[in-house]
């Protein structure tokens, strides 16, 4: 197997990339945000980076994206997070 | 006859009154740019900040009843970058271009507004006042004193011209208008967005990741003519009308309540021609109604023109 692709769900995107990284597959993941414009011009649909790398935007640098890439913590962001911008 | 829709927005000369609002038309984007920036009176850019930041956490757009709400939170490259990499490709769009400008602090303000005077390609500034979805929470352009501060720094910085965008989440906006008049703006920009939230029932939880955010869209263009209206009639610098402007009947309403030019914004995100056709829907109606210029509908709506149930 050489890359498992997935969608819907962040527990199974969890598991995918675990998997993939214990059997040395890659796991691509297939993200919705809601859109403002769709092409890029309002930044609305961010996607969250691993390890503080900031955000992509789902519309034009997505949507599919690496399980190693994105945060896959739950859909629903801790208050404290919200001031670090 | 395109001729007849020049405008000045104070020493701003500008072939036709129509821009997009900050924030919400790249024309250096992944895809080629629908509206060629050469048929508008000028571009604005994405606000800047000194420093670079990510903006705020998702989710960042909600739709609502003829608009939406937005709480992005201005991702900027910061001043640098934004100078050496962005800036530099707007000098080939045949237009004036605005710089709109995010700072934290008055010496902030100054010094960003410093190094734009170097760059010869922008022909003004805007100075965001009004973002409403900041950390802190304070809105600038909710506080006179501040918003004069935050001029005044610029003002000492720059002799270009300046427009201050305003904030609709205050009592008297014309206290605001007055203040920046006073401390060396020279324009005003009205409005931003009105500040809003939205619930998820099902977690029960704040859609917006900001908690808030702005509302804009045709839902606010009442809002924005009736500001846009007050002020002309109190304060004498020139006024860039925004606030749900998504047709040229929209465009032609602000020109008579007292816009020398309008921004449209929300709008580009359902037709991304929007710009191009309220350029092209004014040139028929000046030629319709045999009008010369643009600038015999601006203020129409006030004096003894104003004949109430006319």
């Amino acid at each position: 197997m050489d890359a498992a692709y997935v969608c819907g769900s962040r527990r199974l995107t969890r598991a995918t990339d675990e998997l993939g990284a214990e059997h040395a597959f890659s796991g691509y993941v297939f993200l919705e945000e809601k859109m403002g414009c769709g092409i890029g011009f309002c930044k609305g649909c961010p996607v969250r980076l691993r390890n503080g790398g900031g955000y992509k935007l789902v519309c034009t640098e997505g949507p599919i994206f690496s399980t190693r890439e994105v945060e896959l913590s739950g859909p629903i962001f801790p208050p404290q997070e919200v001031g670090i911008w | 006859m395109s001729a007849g829709l020049k405008t000045a927005v104070g020493s701003l000369r500008l072939k036709n009154p129509v821009m997009p609002a900050s924030g919400t038309y790249d024309w250096f984007g992944r895809d080629q740019a629908q509206v060629s920036a050469g048929q508008l009176g000028a571009v604005v850019t994405k606000s800047v900040t000194l420093e670079p930041q990510k903006g705020a956490p998702p989710t960042r757009v909600a739709e609502t009843p003829l608009g939406m709400l937005n709480a992005i939170g201005i991702p900027s490259v910061g001043l640098d970058t934004f100078m050496n990499d962005v800036l530099p490709k707007y000098r080939e769009l045949a237009t004036a271009v605005i710089v709109s400008v995010q700072a934290y602090s008055p010496e902030e303000c100054e010094t960003m507004a410093a190094r734009l005077d170097e760059e010869p390609r922008v022909d003004a500034l805007e100075l965001n006042l009004s973002c409403p979805n900041l950390e802190h929470g304070i809105i600038t352009a909710q506080s006179p004193e501040l918003s004069a501060e935050m001029v005044a720094a610029a003002r000492r910085a720059t002799q270009l011209p300046i427009v201050a965008k305003l904030s609709p989440n205050v009592t008297s906006i014309v206290e605001i208008a007055r203040a920046v008049e006073e401390s060396g703006a020279n324009a005003l920009c009205l409005i931003n967005t009105l500040k809003g939230m939205a619930i998820n029932v099902e977690t029960r939880q704040a859609l917006l990741g900001n908690l808030s955010g702005g509302l804009s869209g045709p839902a606010i263009k009442p809002v924005a003519l009736y500001m846009v209206w007050e002020c002309y009639e109190e304060v004498d610098i020139p006024i860039i009308g925004a606030g749900g402007v998504s047709t040229v009947q929209d465009a032609i309403e602000f020109l008579l309540a007292g816009a020398r030019a309008i921004q449209v914004g929300t709008a580009t995100f359902r037709e991304p021609r929007a710009l191009e056709q309220v350029v092209s829907g004014l040139r028929d109606y000046l030629s319709a109604e045999r009008i010369e210029s643009v600038s015999e509908l601006v203020g129409w709506c006030h004096g003894e023109r104003n004949v109430v149930g006319s």
